[in-house]
Formats: C-alpha cells, sequence, structure tokens
C-alpha cells in the first residue's frame, strides 16, 4: 500500500480501531449464527433438511442469509476480506510506530506519550548520592530489569543546577515489536491459506484387497476408482500403490471404523492407518475409510468335491458387487456375495438372502471373533459369519439339483461359520471361504505446509515476546535533600497497560530502601 | 474383598480418591473464601494446606486412572475435568508462588474447581473409552495441556474480576492479603487474558495440525473448531478493548466474566450440546 493511499480516507477508515472491533465482534456474531444449525457441506444435506422441519421458522430466516452454507456464502467471504484488509492496515500502521520509537528512544514526558506513566513519587534517603544510586541500582536489578545511567534531563527539569545521579531500568522491551509481528503473522496466513487453496490438490483411490493402482496406466471401463475426471493427471505425481492386505486388529470408535492397512508404494513396503498419514515428500497418502466389507458364500451340493479356489482380487474391483441373490456358476454351484458396509454396520446389520434352492431364507450377520486383548482395548483378528436360516411355510419344498429340501427340523437356530468353514443344510453345503474389503485413500499434496507452519510460529514467539518482554522502565534520580541531610529519590514507572502491577511492585521495592533506614 | 490391583479395585480405588479429591478441594475452597473475608494467619495456613493435600490426591488419582485406562487422561469428560483442575490448581499454586497476592484468587477458582469435580463426579461414568489410533500424536498432547492453561488463565482473570465485582477485595482479610485493586486489578487481568490468549493460539494451532494428521484437514468448521475460534475472536476483541479503548474496572470485569462463560463453553459444553466429531471419542 502505498504511503499517500494509506493516509487517505480509505487508509483511514481501514486501520482504524473502532472499525477492526467492529469486524471482529461482526465476525464472531457470523460464526455463531453459523453455528445456530446444521450446515450443508459438515452435517450434509438430510441433516439440514431434519433441522429446517423441526424448526420452520428459524429456518426460514436462516435462508434468507444463506444460513445453511453459511462458510461458503458470498457475504461471509466478504466479511473475512475486509477483517484481513483491516488487519493488514492496523499492521502497517503499528510498524511505523514502533519503528518511529525505536528509532528515537523516548524519555520522560516523550515516553508518556507511548505509556501513561504512574505520577512521580518521591523518597527520602538517609545515604549520600553515591550510595543511594546503588541503593536504588540494586533494587531494579532485583525486580529483573537491565540498569544503566540514564539521562537526568527526565526529572531535573527546572533544577539544571543541581547536581543528580540517574539510572534507569528496564525490561529487554522486544514486546513493542509483539503486536505488529503478530499481526503481521496473521496477514501472511490467511494470504497463505488462499494460495493453499489454490495450490492444493487430492486424489481418491478406490483399492481392493491385493488391488493396485498405477497411475501411468489408463484408466479401465468400469473402474470407477480410476475413471475419476475430476483427478488431474497423476502420472509422475504419485507413485503406484497396492492394497496388501487390511489388519483389521483395531475395534476403534466411531469415524475409525478400521484401522490399518499394509501398502505397497512406489514399490516399498508401508503402512497406513486411520489418524496415521503416510508422508511422502509433498504428498500425503490418508487412509480415508473402510469401503465395505464382502462376505461371500458358496453353496454346492452336498458330497461334490470342493473346487473352490483361492478367491480372485482383482485390481478393479470396486466397488464391491452385491449380488442380490445367489449367481449360479458353471459348476452347478451357486455364489452369494453379502456386502457389509463397514465394521460398525456389519455388527448391527443382517443380510437376509433367498435361497430357492433350500426353500427359505439365510440371514446372515458378521460377528468379530476376539482373540486377544491388550489392556481395554480388544484386537479381532477375523470375522465370523453368524447364519440364521428360516424355511418357507410347508408347502414350498423347492429343490435342487440332488432333488433333496432343506428340512426344518434338521436345521440348527444358528450357526457361526469361521472363514474356510462349511455346514450342512438339507442336501447342500454352504461354506464361507473368507472377507474382502474395498478402501479408499486420499492422496493429497499440500506443497505450502511449511510455509503455514512458519507462520503460526511467527504468530506464536510474536504473543510470546508480549508476554515475555513487555516494553517497561523506570526512571529514578538521587538528587540532594534540600536541607542538605540525605538525599531525594525521585522516580517514576513507565509502563502501558498490563504495567500498573509492574508500578505496584517497584514502588514496594524502592520504599524498602526508606523503611530499611528506619 | 476385592484386590486393588484387579480391574473392580481400581475402579474402586479411582472413584474413592476421586471423591475424595473432591472434598479436599471443598475444603480448600471454603478456607480461601474464610481468609479473604476474615484474614488472619490460620485461614492462610488451612488455605495452604488444604489446596496441597487435594493436589496430591488429585495427583494420584490421575496416576491410578491413567494406570487402569491405559492411556493419558483426556478422553472422558471426568479424565478431562479431573486434568484440567489438576493443572489449574498446579498454575495457581505456581502464580501464587510469584506473586503472594494473588492467593485471593483461590477464593474463585477453588469453588469452581469443587463444582466441577462434583457436577462431573455425579453425571458421569468411570468407564474409560479405548483411544483411536488418531490420539497416538504429540500434537494432541500439546492441545490438550494448552487448553487446560489456557482455561486457567481465564479462570484467574475472571477470579480478580469477580473479587472486584463483589467486594470481596475490600473485605479486612483482602486488605491484609494485598489483593490487587482497581488499576493494579485491571492490569493483572489484562495480563492474564494476554497470556491465556497465548495459550489459546497454540492450543487452535497444535489441534488444527492434529486435525489433519486425523481427518485430512486443518479446519473443518465443526461445532468444537468454530467455538474454539468464536473463543479467541472473544478474548481478542477483549485485549483490544483494554488496550485501544482503555476498559476498565466494572466494565472490564463483566467483559471477564462473559468471555469465561464462552471459554468454558467452548471447551466443554459444546460436546454435549452439539454433535461434534470431536464429542465422538468421549465417553459421557
Amino acid at each position: 500500500m502505498a504511503a499517500g493511499s494509506f493516509a487517505g480516507p480509505l487508509g483511514r477508515t481501514l486501520r482504524s480501531p473502532r472499525l477492526a472491533i467492529a469486524l471482529l465482534a461482526a465476525f464472531a456474531a457470523a460464526c455463531l449464527v453459523g453455528n445456530l444449525a446444521p450446515q450443508v457441506g459438515i452435517a450434509g444435506a438430510d441433516a439440514v433438511a431434519a433441522w429446517q422441519a423441526t424448526h420452520p421458522g428459524l429456518a426460514h430466516l436462516l435462508r434468507l442469509i444463506d444460513g445453511f452454507s453459511l462458510f461458503t456464502s458470498g457475504w461471509f467471504l466478504v466479511l473475512t476480506g475486509l477483517l484481513a484488509l483491516s488487519t493488514l492496515a492496523c499492521t502497517i500502521d503499528q510498524f511505523r510506530r514502533v519503528r518511529r520509537s525505536a528509532a528515537h528512544p523516548p524519555v520522560g514526558a516523550e515516553g508518556a506519550r507511548l505509556l501513561p506513566p504512574a505520577p512521580t513519587r518521591e523518597i527520602l534517603l538517609g545515604l549520600d548520592q553515591a550510595a543511594a544510586a546503588r541503593r536504588v541500582a540494586e533494587a531494579l536489578r532485583r525486580l529483573g530489569l537491565r540498569v544503566r545511567p540514564a539521562d537526568p534531563r527526565a526529572a531535573s527539569a527546572g533544577q539544571a543546577d543541581v547536581p543528580v545521579l540517574a539510572v534507569r531500568g528496564e525490561t529487554v522491551g522486544l514486546g513493542r515489536w509483539s503486536s505488529p509481528l503478530f499481526h503481521l503473522g496473521l496477514v501472511l496466513l490467511f494470504v497463505a491459506v488462499i494460495a493453499g487453496a489454490l495450490t492444493q490438490w487430492s486424489t481418491t483411490l478406490l483399492l481392493a484387497e491385493g488391488g493396485a493402482f498405477d497411475p501411468a496406466k489408463q484408466p479401465a471401463h468400469g473402474d470407477p476408482g480410476q475413471a475419476d475426471g475430476s483427478r488431474p493427471a497423476l502420472a509422475g505425481r504419485i507413485p503406484p500403490v497396492m492394497l496388501i492386505e487390511h489388519l483389521p486388529r483395531y475395534q476403534l470408535k466411531r469415524y475409525q471404523p478400521d484401522a490399518a492397512s499394509r501398502l505397497q508404494v512406489g514399490g516399498r513396503p508401508q503402512f497406513v492407518s486411520m489418524g496415521r498419514p503416510l508422508t511422502l515428500g509433498r504428498l500425503t497418502l490418508r487412509q480415508a475409510r473402510r469401503y465395505g466389507a464382502l462376505a461371500e458364500v458358496v453353496i454346492r451340493p452336498a458330497g461334490s468335491p470342493s473346487s473352490e479356489p483361492a478367491l480372485v482380487r482383482r485390481a478393479t474391483d470396486s466397488p464391491p458387487p452385491d449380488f442380490g441373490g445367489p449367481v449360479e456358476r458353471p459348476d452347478g454351484s451357486y455364489q452369494a456375495g453379502l456386502v457389509f458396509v463397514n465394521q460398525e454396520n456389519a455388527e448391527r446389520q443382517e443380510r437376509p438372502l433367498y435361497l430357492p434352492m433350500l426353500g427359505g431364507t439365510a440371514t446372515f450377520r458378521l460377528v468379530p471373533q476376539a482373540t486377544a486383548a491388550n489392556y481395554r482395548l480388544p484386537l479381532y483378528q477375523r470375522f465370523q459369519l453368524a447364519m440364521t436360516f428360516t424355511p418357507d411355510a410347508p408347502a414350498s419344498q423347492a429343490s435342487g439339483p440332488t432333488g433333496t429340501a432343506a428340512s426344518p427340523a434338521a436345521l440348527p437356530a444358528q450357526r457361526l461359520l469361521r472363514p474356510g468353514e462349511s455346514l450342512s443344510l438339507g442336501g447342500w453345503t454352504i461354506t464361507f471361504p473368507s472377507l474382502r474389503y474395498w478402501t479408499t485413500f486420499t492422496v493429497t499434496s499440500t506443497p505450502l505446509t511449511p510455509v503455514f507452519f512458519l507462520l503460526s510460529w511467527l504468530c506464536i514467539g510474536a504473543l510470546g515476546l508480549g508476554l515475555f518482554s513487555p516494553p517497561r522502565w523506570v526512571e529514578a534520580v538521587v538528587l540532594p535533600a534540600p536541607q542538605g541531610r540525605g538525599t531525594v529519590l525521585r522516580y517514576h514507572v513507565m509502563a502501558g497497560r498490563g504495567g500498573a502491577f509492574f508500578a505496584e511492585r517497584t514502588h514496594l521495592a524502592l520504599s524498602r530502601l526508606e523503611e530499611a533506614q528506619e | 474383598m476385592t484386590p486393588l490391583l484387579s480391574p473392580a479395585g481400581l475402579v474402586t480405588a479411582d472413584l474413592t480418591l476421586y471423591w475424595v479429591t473432591a472434598v479436599l478441594y471443598a475444603a480448600a475452597a471454603a478456607s480461601y473464601v474464610l481468609r479473604l473475608v476474615f484474614g488472619g494467619d490460620r485461614w492462610a495456613r488451612w488455605s495452604a494446606r488444604a489446596t496441597w493435600a487435594a493436589l496430591v490426591v488429585n495427583t494420584v488419582q490421575l496416576a491410578v486412572h491413567w494406570y487402569r485406562a491405559g492411556h493419558a487422561p483426556y478422553i472422558s469428560r471426568l479424565e478431562v475435568v479431573t486434568s484440567t483442575v489438576w493443572l489449574i490448581v498446579v498454575l495457581f499454586l505456581v502464580v501464587q508462588r510469584r506473586t503472594p497476592e494473588l492467593a485471593a484468587a483461590g477464593a474463585f477458582l477453588l469453588p469452581v474447581a469443587t463444582l466441577a469435580l462434583g457436577f462431573v463426579g455425579t453425571a458421569a461414568t468411570p468407564a474409560v473409552g479405548a483411544p483411536p489410533l488418531s490420539f497416538a500424536t504429540v500434537w494432541l498432547g500439546i492441545h490438550v495441556v494448552f487448553t487446560q492453561l489456557f482455561v486457567g488463565c481465564a479462570l484467574l482473570a475472571a477470579g480478580l474480576a469477580f473479587l472486584g465485582l463483589t467486594g470481596l477485595a475490600a473485605r479486612p482479610g483482602a486488605v491484609a492479603m494485598r489483593v490487587p485493586q482497581g488499576r493494579a486489578a485491571d492490569d493483572l487481568i489484562y495480563r492474564f487474558t494476554a497470556a491465556g490468549f497465548f495459550f489459546l493460539t497454540i492450543m487452535i494451532l497444535a489441534g488444527s495440525i492434529w486435525a489433519n494428521h486425523a481427518w485430512g484437514r486443518y479446519w473443518g468448521w465443526d461445532p468444537i473448531e468454530v467455538w474454539s475460534l468464536i473463543c479467541w475472536l472473544i478474548y481478542a476483541l477483549k485485549l483490544h478493548l483494554i488496550r485501544t479503548f482503555g476498559w476498565k474496572g466494572g466494565r472490564l470485569a463483566w467483559l471477564s466474566l462473559a468471555a469465561l462463560g464462552v471459554a468454558l463453553f467452548s471447551m466443554f459444553g459444546v460436546v454435549l450440546v452439539y454433535p461434534s466429531i470431536h464429542g465422538s471419542y468421549m465417553v459421557k
């Protein structure tokens, strides 16, 4: 900002403390309004609609001010921009004033214009001048002040012919830079946030266990995980990523439905979990959420040889298929897939599946199998599949290839299947090979993160300067007493807001000199 | 009889120590109020003894709880309140040692601590939550400790304001204790506000770094984040009103108490009122 424009009406308005206060209050009020109701971008449209249905009056008012997406609304952004401009103008103003005061350290009355002083006080000391000055210097040092000989002009005005000894005790005084540096840090942080939003990019990878993503390859048709048109060209920007396996060990709280994945990133083995991102130079790879678990069951006539191969895991197996019903395979067996959205749901949700060859409905549920516990944190190594079979009415006697229907009397109420186990039901065998998982990973590039860190430290450091090194000083002169008996100590404390307590401690320390001689 | 180191024995020991802590803090609070009103060395001695005794028991209780839970005390409401009270009392004793005149603030601070312990002790369960993996970061520790330091500074500032507003600072006991009044009190309120603002800023920055680790973004306008920002803005506003507009006396005292209300709601109340990603971890 040029000096001329800064001094103009716009500059004066922008650096006005009243405007700064008004903008701070308005910004706080806007944030408060933004918390009255759920926000579309945070709680989701459904939550907003539900809230609007229960609060029709307030919802109408909030709609007028874009209150359901307030933090991205135009007026909120304008308010934020105005606050940033006002901060910038105040920062420039503060730097000018501090530079002036640093170039010409204030003395006596000049200092009073910057820092309102406590009234000048006088104490009569029964010591000679040199001893009194020494005692004063010691007392000031005990207060943690840096003491040096001072300009006697401060307190000898009108008595130029009187010989005086003057000392000045002061704090280091870097604190005067605190406020301008802090405000500068805030302005730069604001600029960095905007620049960061413009320069960062992110992409998502949806991978099945055993699947891989290679940025150099063209996305395959029907592979939503790799055909996301909104992503930037990734070749050369991210390394190939392969999801080796999930480690579903941790039974965690909400938002952390499952944790750990073993990956191969750029050919190197890595481990990533919810809340423990993987940093790869300027890239961050984060496990966003577990997409789902697929339990597959294979139903074949009892006694037929098991030729079930290991699960075929393909890179493009996403999102997980939901078979809807059993699918007949060329070998005469049936395959059924049951999708559980995530672990938390899996523990609650049941998946019914009508099995016509058995003449009834099998209801499946995932059950975690605890194998160990670490303190109060249970570890689960694998899941079992619980199955409950409900036959149709007795008239329903569907027959499979062997012509055998499930006999209700022979059915267990509930059976648990460990991965790889089978159970017999009527003339059929139901096998649960294992589970498959899909996971979303996000890869984010935030090149300005080091800048954010630096600016954050600037803000914190500047505030620390103000706290630990406030600008305060004591000016004291020792004059001969009028009657020639002892000396007079005349002093005043220069301390701004936050310095009155310091002044009291100074008065206490110096008045002890008087008490000591009594 | 239940062995002490069995899970049930640890729960019993934890809860017993918790309530002993609360009772000792209540005794300390009462002795600080009596010291302020009547003055005298006897109450001064009792207030110091009771506070130190409560702090020792509080420390043991936290250690037992930490051992029982297997993680630092910052997950459940019970843990958050006990560790906050512990740190605030430590801060109070450190500040009091440096400036003995501030002992009077104990007449506000310790009753608040006692009420918080009593309220949470009767409303919360002694259950311990399992910490998610995202909690295993140093940034969370920084975030929590600076939150507690901020609350401590806000309470001390509000305590001085309360003493001035109620006239307690002019009672004979307070005069004997050289309780800061007038401009000296305003000055201390300003200094505690500035220190609190410093801690609050570090808390928000550390929290945003942790949020990026845990959820993949530095800032997400989650209710507790917005309330922290509101709190930061209120304290920034307060500092500007003191420095630039010279607010002091009654106006400053009322503003300090209002700011404390916002701070306490932001730190402890929001998770009870709003569905927040932060609150999902808490064992109620």
